[in-house]
Parts: structure tokens; sequence; C-alpha cells
């Protein structure tokens, strides 16, 4: 085993190619096809990242050797996997792997495997192409990744892709020699989609036990509850009508309603009080965004989830359709899983947190039963690893609250890549509204996913929706940001947030960093501003809500600022960033908790590994 | 892929995997089967762990041939993953399959 600049391990037993270039971040470990697949998946994993499995094959063996079977069997050795769903990753992982060596990579196509013949001559052009170094050195890449919901395999080739735009949505049942391939993904898993023009092909697995039926594997049926939402659907081309029509009256809702434009929606919309709205954009006598902003700022329907079906584009067309206050975006042409999917998540938390702002808000003097409310505002532990883990971070956290509910809540999402997203939001006010808004907030931040890469746009668009939606005198602090594993750095903004706190590995001091930013909710026209700061292995950050601080000690004093860097200093020779939040949080609230004038939240992230010299 | 002939060539037992790597001995196979002097022809596919869209495409060539041939051609036996491919590919429209 050898080890290449970026920490990866590496196995060639044929010493062909320069591996170095062949792998980039975050590959964490790769080997080589040898003679057994099997032993050296094994033997060369054992040290390494748990949670992911890559095998970076050579053409030639992706043509000449089946290595589904045995990824698969890997995969089966770490995690738990019932012989149905290890059975249905190899097949779809051949079909992928196949698919990538062969037509992107070997840019062949299938016309010549129509006969005996043919398979004879096809047969000779793998093998012509295969002894040109232009397509042999192209690699196949299989990775794995899971959390404790799903498993997600890609597989990349490094030639032209698959040529199409979208997989098929069924297996034609012709005579047809090939290209069946495509299609079976779709049934073989739980989601497929393409990406970097064609190739990479993702594949989405749920991680359940096994289910007789084959129709419960593609989309679980949504209950009779939300079968009965009344779902309006404002769109000024017929044919988009009727096809999202169809779609959702295969999937079993049957309370719909349409509207063609604009002005016909908003008085369909008052009459049928739908559930939720799907809604197009470009359409004549009052266009969806004018819609959107109608609904959003009447109190009736301030809170119905807006679905926006639209062809439309790109960060400035999202920040536009999220400012204007749509709840999520579907980009057209509409795709029936994709569309079901959103249309049930929403129903679901539209049910969720009706039944939630109930029950919260008969029981102000029964806390006990809201504070299950918080405990959701916050990622659960298995979560916090899993993404933590999978780009090499180790996370800690504190929080606590000052009543039985609060509202301080922080999070972290992955971005892919080795880049983590993770925000801390702290809400003035305490008790019932606070935490009433706390979720409201945690909602749009949720929905806001193709705003998390970009954090300007993310803090524009929460900062907009809040002033909409917060009484004068209420507003939000927020920090976001994304720690970039690939590129060393953590880039953040701010709004009204306490500064991030950093700390170099090895024996730097803590510093605060630069930070600032109106709070969300007081100025429609804030601008916030893109920090950058490098962020190496070995290096902490520290996040924490304003309570930190202001906690009282008992000497009847405000802690302040001095004594949270000297605990921060003192926390360092602690193992882990749970050990190191935990123990400057005792020190600055005391070992029995002083008395908490607010919400308190803390974060510790550190990024594993040594300290690295400077790349060559 | 591994087969054995039976019956005077007319039926051949496939065993292991089939899939895109195994088109040379797919040929040879076939090949072979279509020389038989009896027909119709079997392909046992009992002893089969694994296929792939490139074995269903290959099975299909030697459907053809068959029919090239004036053969009747005559799949018995798929189990397990090989049985649930048939099923996504639907596969017992284009076959005569025996359960």
């Amino acid at each position: 085993m050898t080890a290449d600049p970026w920490g990866v391990q590496v196995w060639d037993p044929a010493g062909d190619v320069a591996l170095a270039d062949a792998l980039a971040p975050p590959w964490l470990a790769c080997i080589e096809a040898g003679d057994d697949l099997a032993e050296e998946i094994d033997g060369c994993c054992s040290d390494l990242d748990p949670n992911r499995l890559v095998l970076s094959l050579t053409t030639a063996v992706a043509c000449r050797r089946q290595a589904a079977l045995p990824f698969a069997a890997a995969i089966g050795r770490r995690i738990d996997l019932s012989d149905e769903l290890r059975e249905r990753i190899a097949t779809a992982v051949q079909e992928a792997a196949i698919n990538a060596a062969v037509h992107g990579n070997l840019a062949l196509g299938s016309e010549l495997r129509d006969s005996l013949a043919g398979l004879e001559a096809f047969a000779a052009a793998v093998e012509e192409r295969l002894a040109d170094p232009t397509y042999a050195k192209r690699r196949v890449r299989l990775r794995a990744s899971w959390t404790a919901a799903r498993i997600i395999i890609d597989v990349h080739d490094d030639g032209v892709g698959y040529g199409v735009n979208e997989v098929p949505h069924e297996v034609q049942a012709d005579a047809a020699k090939s290209g069946r391939g495509l299609a079976m993904l779709r049934s073989l898993s739980n989601g497929v989609s393409l990406g970097r023009q064609s190739r990479v092909v993702h594949l989405f697995f749920d991680r359940e036990p096994a289910r007789e039926a084959a129709a419960s594997r593609q989309t679980r049926r949504p209950d009779a509850a939300l079968l009965g939402a009344a779902i309006l659907v404002l769109e000024d081309s017929a044919t988009d009508r009727e096809l999202i029509g169809r779609y959702l009256s295969v999937e079993g809702y049957w309370n719909l309603e349409f509207a063609m434009d604009g002005s016909e929606g908003l008085e369909k919309i008052a009459r049928f009080k739908p559930d939720l709205i799907v809604l197009d954009i470009l359409m004549p006598n009052v266009g969806g965004l004018e819609v959107c902003r109608r609904l959003r700022a009447d109190a009736e329907t301030r809170d119905v989830p807006v679905l926006v079906a639209t062809a439309m584009e790109g960060p400035k067309a999202w920040h536009d359709i999220f400012t204007a206050g749509a709840s999520d975006i579907v980009t057209k042409p509409v795709i029936r899983p994709e569309l079901v999917a959103r249309i049930r998540l929403h129903l679901e938390r539209r049910l969720l947190a009706r039944g939630a702002r109930e029950q919260a808000e008969q029981m102000e003097s029964d806390l006990r039963a809201a504070s299950g409310m918080q405990a959701a505002l916050i990622p659960s532990e298995q979560l916090q690893r899993q993404i933590a883990l999978g780009a090499g971070l180790d996370v800690g956290s504190f929080v606590a609250t000052s009543a039985e509910i609060g509202g301080d809540f922080w999070g972290i999402c992955d971005l892919g890549g080795g880049r983590v997203g993770v925000y801390v939001v702290d809400f003035s006010g305490h008790g019932v509204a606070a935490a009433i808004n706390a979720f409201r907030v945690h909602t749009l931040i949720t929905e806001m996913r193709p705003l998390w890469a970009v954090p300007l746009e993310l803090l524009a668009v929460l900062n907009a929706r809040l002033r909409l939606l917060l009484p004068e005198g209420q507003f939000a602090t927020m920090l976001y940001g994304i720690i970039d594993t690939g590129a060393d750095e953590f880039l953040y903004c701010s709004a009204g947030a306490p500064p991030p706190i950093v700390q170099r590995g090895g024996s730097g001091s803590p510093r605060r960093l630069e930070a600032s930013g109106v709070p969300l909710g007081i100025d429609a026209a804030a601008r916030y501003r893109l920090y950058r700061q490098p962020f190496q292995a070995g290096a902490r950050l520290f996040l924490h809500s304003d309570g930190l601080e202001d906690a009282i000690d008992a000497g009847g004093k405000r802690v302040g600022a001095d004594a949270l860097f000297a605990a921060i200093a003192a926390a360092q020779r602690e193992a882990t960033a749970q050990d190191a939040v935990n123990r400057v949080c005792r020190t600055m609230l005391g070992a029995n908790g002083a008395q908490l004038a607010d919400d308190v939240t803390a974060l510790c992230i550190r990024r594993n590994g040594a300290r690295r010299p400077a790349r060559a | 892929m591994q087969y054995t002939f039976a019956d005077n060539d007319a039926v051949v037992s496939l065993s292991g995997e089939l899939t895109f790597v195994d088109h040379p001995v797919f040929r040879t196979m076939t090949t072979r089967l279509m020389q038989a002097k009896s027909s119709p022809s079997v392909i046992d596919l009992a002893g089969l762990q694994f296929i792939d869209s490139a074995g269903l495409g290959m099975l299909l060539v030697a459907r053809d041939e068959a029919k090239r041939a004036n053969r009747v051609l005559v799949l018995r036996h798929p189990a397990g993953q090989v049985k649930r491919m048939f099923e996504i590919s639907k596969f017992e429209t284009l076959f005569s399959v025996q359960s």
C-alpha cells in the first residue's frame, strides 16, 4: 500500500497509470482491481472510513471482470443488508458500471449486439478500444456511502457518459437486444439520477427490510389522510395541467382543483382553501410570483405549502421564487417520482406543523409536551455523526434552554463533495412564541435545500421571509457557514450572531473571526457579507449563541467573553469535540448549571487529521 | 458462466453468472446448441445465480439464432435474481419460459 498526497491508500498491482491523476478528493479509499476483488476490497478498506467504500476500476477490468457482486458483498460486510437489497444493489451497480465502461469510457454503442456474428464483432470492437491508451486509461469509479436511512451509490465514467438526459421510466418489453439496462435502474432502486452531463449515475436505496410486494419498494403509498388533501394546480398550459393532474390521480390524490391563470387561481384559493398549491410561474393575468406574494401577505394563506413547477433555473430565479414565498421548486419537465415525493413531504409536514402548533398554543401552561418539539429541531446524534464522519469532521454540541422550550436551534447539512453546511439560529424572546417561530424557520431552512450551497442567497431569502413573518421588534440571529474540506476553507455569513471562534491545530490560541451583519427580520434591504477563513486538518471551530456569554454565574455576574476564551483554550486537549464543548459549557455555566437568562447553543467542530504540509 | 450439455446437446445447463463479460463463452455455447440434431433446444437456468441486461440481450440473440435455424428455444427454471430480472424486463412475453 502507498499513500498519495491526499492521504489516500492506494494499491495498484498492474502499476499502469499514475493513480494520483485518476483520484481526487473526497475518495477516501481506493483499490485497484487485481485477481481477487473480494479479498482486495476487504484488505485495503479495513483501516479506512467505515461509512464509505470506493472501487476504482480500469476499463479493462470493468469489461472483463464481474465487479458488482463483490462490491455489493463488501457493502454487506459493513452494514446490515437483506439478501434482497444486496441483490438489487449488485444488479443495479452491474448495469451502471457496464454502461460506464462500454458506453462512457469506450464510447461504443450497442447496435452490433444483434446476432451471434454481431456479438463477435462487438467483442472485437471492445478489444480494439481497450488496446488504445486513450480509452484504456479511463476509469470506472464506484462509490458507496450510507446513512441510517439510505445507501447512495455513484458510478462515474471518464468518457462521454450515457448520452441521454434522463433515465427512461419504463423498461420496454420488446425484443431489443440492448438498451434496457438504464430503465431497469428505476425498478431496482428507490431513486436514480444522472449528473456531470450523464457521466455519473446516482443510485439511492432505502435501508428498510425487504418487503414482499415489488410495489412497496418503489413509492410507499401515502396514507388516506394525505390522499384527501385539497390540491390546487395553477398552470396555464393545458398539457402540463393534465400531466400533473394525471400524476396526482395515479398516486391516489382525489381532491384536485385546477386553474388556468393567476386571477382564476386566487379566486379558487379563496373558495377551495387548498392544503397545497402547485404553481406555475409564467402565466397571464397575474403571474406566479405575484400569486405567491399575495398568498404570503394574507394571514389565511400564509402557511399553505406552495410548490412551484417551472422551467426557470439558476440561483437568481430561485432567489426570486423563494423570496416571493414559495415553499419548494420542481423543475420542468416534471418527473413523476420527484413531484409526488415533494408533494407528500410538504403535506406531511403541514399536518405535523398544524398538529404541533395547535398543541403548543393550547398548552402554554404545560410546557413538557412542547419540549418534544424542541427536540425535533436539533439534528439527531446519529445524523450528526453520519454527516460529520463523511467529511472527516468531529462534531460536538450542547443545547440548554432557559425554559422547557426555546428559540435556539442548530443544524448541519451535507452538501456533498466534502462540504458540510452548519448553522446556529437564535430567536429573540422565549417560550412558546419563540419556539413556534423557530419551528417555522427550521422548516424554511430545510426546504431551501437549493440555497444551502450559496450562503449569501440563503440569508437574504430568510431575511425577506422573516421580515414578513415576524411582528415588529422580533428578530433572529443566525450564523451560516460551509466547511469545505476539499478547499481547506470555512465560508460563512452572519446575521447578528456571535462571531465564530477558530483555533488552529497544534498549539494555536483561539481567536474570534470577523463576522457582522444585521439580524434577520429587521431590515428587508439588509445585505450580508461572505467571509472566508482557511480551515485545515486539526483546526477547531467554535460556534455559539448569545446565551453562553450572557449566563449569570454563581456570584451573580454575567460570565462574559474573556471567560469563554479561557475556557476554549483550556479545553484544547480534550480528545473529542463533544468532550471539548461539554467542558467549555460546564466551565461557563457552572457544574450545576448557572441560572440561564437565555437559551444556550454551542457547537465544537474539529477537522480530523494532523495539520498537513502545503501541497507540492 | 459455465455450462454443461446433455441429451445429445439438446439441453444445456448454465451456472454461475451471465453478464457482459461472458460474451465469448456464450457464443461458444450457443453455436454448439444450434448444431444439435434435435429440436427443441432447452437452456436450463436453474444453476444461474446472476444475470445482467447484457445477459438478457444474449438470450434474445440465442432466440433469434434459433428462429433463423427453424428451431424452438425454451428457457427453463429461472430462479432467484434471474427470475426477478425476467419479471422486471417482462421476459415472459418474449420467450417460452418453463418454471
